[in-house]
């Protein structure tokens, strides 16, 4: 619109055309100029603020405040996250892309198995009502996160802490068990 | 003597068109999140957003410089001044250039898939150097110009692979340019009657071709959701050439690829 309405008003009156010439390329510089200024900045702007957004390795541990896995370009922290709603343990999944490309990454191959003190241990499935938990490729250079609640198979009484195999969890690399401990927190 | 109105009109609507598309990625959801479990979520749902495989939208601008054949014009009306009116017929001079150049700015908004590129895009360029027309109105001296203007809308498709950190893209760009060549006339008088001036009352040579011009592009990853593009095309209904440099932002990191 800007670029229209210098159109508009660049058409000077014009006998010679080096005269024209010269007279139009400096009216529409003096009054684009404005225009390319507000341009220039909010390029900036995009430049820096997507820079910011971009996933350095280690990001996600400000965020889990836990060790990082690292598993070929994904990296993956985990807590446990207490929510009213859920009435039993919710796991909170840090995920982060180290590399400039996609990376595959399956949370349905988390295998859990919550423990108490008394040395009981129960495995523990995801409640997942609609079926979304499953492979996915997470963006090059992204974070995310993904707030997953864990039903005990059965009952279990003062649940300690969980054990989590990520081992399966990023499919292009090898596959082996890797598992993590992470401990419930008093309030949760 | 500024644009013909009815393709400011055109433009514009496209524009806005360009910004109504934008508008819904830009703004977000209006849902409110009740809760971040899964299943339990009600706006949003597992590895949204962060997990883009189906490619993502693209904003962009940037600068174009437009090398363009102008047919021949050969037009004729009426034209009035508070106290007459007067016929006319424009035309280009014979045997000068029928070539303008022009330097100027587009935009464009679309879908990038992991191969495929569906965009729409508009430039709109002012002269650097334009054929000379002119105008002979009854009873006054031909008086003659040389400013133009370039108006391109249309759409974009093609293909592109990632080659570490740049785009290579193979494109072809469908729509219609119009080219505007302003015309000045005589002190007084305008294209309405009574010499009235406003929007409508402009004179100028106007032509509407197809454009159908492919497209070589590469991008630089500048982060991972801007890049910096370079595009050659060359337009194969009318002759034609164009130079974009284009900043471009994408919704998803590296098109979720």
């Amino acid at each position: 619109v800007v670029t229209l309405l210098v159109a508009r008003s660049s058409s000077p009156p014009e006998r010679e055309r080096p005269y024209v010439l010269v007279k139009q390329l400096i009216f529409t510089i003096r009054n684009a100029a404005p225009a390319h200024h507000g341009a220039m900045r909010t390029a900036w702007i995009v430049v820096i603020a997507s820079c910011s957004a971009n996933y350095q390795p280690g990001k996600i541990a400000q965020r889990a405040r836990a060790e990082i896995q690292v598993l070929g370009c994904l990296e993956l922290t985990m807590r446990i996250g207490a929510r009213a709603e859920a009435s039993v343990p919710v796991v909170v999944v840090y995920l982060g892309n180290r590399c400039d490309h996609s990376v595959a990454v399956d949370l349905s191959a988390l295998h859990v198995v919550g423990g108490n003190d008394l040395g009981q241990t129960i495995a523990m499935t995801a409640y997942d009502p609609s079926h979304e938990i499953g492979p996915r490729r997470i963006d090059g250079r992204a974070q995310g996160e993904e707030w997953i609640e864990l039903d005990p198979t059965r009952p279990i009484i003062d649940l300690a802490w969980l054990d989590v195999d990520i081992g399966a969890v990023a499919p292009d690399e090898p596959i082996a068990a890797r598992w993590v401990r992470i401990p419930m927190s008093r309030s949760s | 003597l500024g644009p013909d109105p009815d393709v400011e009109v055109v433009v514009i609507r496209a524009l806005i068109v360009v910004a109504a598309m934008a508008a819904p990625a830009a703004a977000g959801r209006q849902c409110e999140e009740v809760s971040p479990i899964v299943g339990r979520q009600h706006c949003s749902w597992f590895a949204d957003g962060w997990a883009h495989q189906w490619g993502s939208f693209e904003i962009e601008g940037g600068i174009a410089f437009e090398h363009a054949s102008v047919r021949s014009f050969d037009q004729s009306g009426t034209v009035a001044s508070p106290t007459a009116s007067a016929g006319y017929r424009a035309t280009l001079l014979p045997s000068v250039r029928r070539t303008m150049s022009a330097l100027g700015t587009r935009y464009g908004v679309g879908y990038r898939g992991r191969h495929v590129i569906v965009a729409v895009e508009t430039t709109i360029a002012f002269s650097l150097a334009a054929p000379i027309s002119t105008i002979q109105v009854e009873g006054w001296p031909p008086i003659t110009s040389s400013s133009a203007m370039l108006i391109d809308v249309g759409g974009v498709i093609g293909l592109h692979t990632r080659v570490e950190g740049l785009e290579l893209s193979a494109l072809v760009a469908i729509g219609v340019r119009t080219v505007n060549l302003a015309q000045n006339l005589p002190a007084g008088f305008t294209g309405c009657a009574g010499g009235q001036i406003g929007e409508a009352c402009d004179v100028a040579l106007s032509d509407t071709s197809l454009l159908v011009e492919p497209r070589l592009r590469i991008d630089r990853w500048m982060t991972s959701q801007v890049t910096l593009g370079l595009s050659v095309g060359f337009n194969v209904v009318e002759r034609g050439e164009s130079i974009g440099l284009t900043l471009g932002y994408h919704g998803a990191p590296f098109d979720g690829s």
